[in-house]
């Protein structure tokens, strides 16, 4: 595995985007590691009753999903710094897209940071969670 | 109608929860970080924390499944029906099998606003997290929204 390196990337660049289905089996193993219960979840009917189509993805498993796709990229899940995630829209089971955007970098004590623009789309390409990262990449000579 | 927040409510601002420990298995991390990559968890011996083994690093929202406790006394909810509205971590190290992570929640700032699914109140809270020595592993400012029905209606 290549890891990138600091000196390699610049504003404006970004991990790849990556493009992934979020299955209902999921959202269940999902709920049973992390203790979330809430029946919005799991339970359309109960979803319904709330207020939504269906079952809903839940917020912290985006914020996973988005925090694993950013170690994938730079090399370990210890390199994830900051992770902010705001909430804006309901996403259902199905087809998700995580990207993002390098807007600063900048070396503090010796190490390399980036800060990103990241987002979280549902199937229709609708920003449904935006957030911002801090990430640390390894540095030539590291 | 009238504002959901109550003086009541208001008293909670700055309260602390009771910490709660939490001590992590190589087996609760495997299982978490299947779940997130959709897979199913891995059939393999649970290695002991003193086998040499290198630690298994869990994803960092394996924070989210430390639960902490409730208010005590409890904050007096007004909606039964409850989203998550975001979250701001910040991570000092990652979290590993054989850490012993202690969970306190505050209580930072409540308000309302009015959407489609009616009045909603919103929560601001940190959590810390310490580890077994007291040291920082990480801290989550979170935002929970709740609304529509009436606790104890469904």
């Amino acid at each position: 595995m290549t890891t990138i390196k600091f000196e390699d990337v610049e504003i404006g660049d970004g991990p790849e985007p990556v493009t992934r289905v979020v299955t209902p089996r999921q959202l269940v193993q999902y709920a049973g590691v992390s203790q979330d219960y809430t029946p919005i979840h799991y339970n359309t009917a109960y979803a319904q009753g709330a207020g939504h189509d269906d079952i809903i993805i839940h917020g912290a498993l985006k914020s996973a999903v988005l925090s694993q796709w950013l170690a994938d990229w730079a090399g370990g899940i210890g390199a994830v710094k900051r992770l902010e995630t705001s909430y804006r829209g309901i996403d259902y089971a199905g087809e998700v897209t995580c990207a993002g955007t390098i807007m600063d970098k900048r070396v503090e004590e010796g190490v390399g940071l980036v800060d990103l623009d990241i987002e979280f789309r549902n199937a229709d390409g609708v920003v449904t969670t935006p957030g911002k990262a801090t990430v640390a990449l390894s540095m030539r000579g590291d | 109608m009238g504002s959901v927040i109550t003086d009541e409510m208001r008293a909670f601002i700055g309260a602390a929860s009771k910490p709660v420990t939490y001590r992590v298995s190589h087996r609760e991390i495997a299982r978490f970080n299947a779940a997130i990559d959709g897979e199913l968890p891995p059939v393999e011996n649970d290695p002991c924390s003193d086998s040499g083994a290198s630690p298994i690093e869990a994803n960092p929202l394996i924070l989210r499944s430390f639960i902490t406790a409730p208010f005590d006394p409890p904050f007096p909810e007004p909606f039964h029906d409850i989203l998550d509205g975001g979250s701001k971590f910040n991570f000092v190290r990652p979290v590993v099998a054989g850490d012993e992570i202690n969970a306190v929640r505050t209580l930072i700032d409540i308000f309302e606003k009015s959407g489609r699914l009616g009045p909603m109140l919103f929560k601001i809270t940190e959590v810390t997290y310490t580890d077994g020595d007291g040291n920082l592993v990480a801290t989550q400012e979170s935002t929970t929204i709740t609304y529509g029905r009436a606790p104890g209606t469904v």
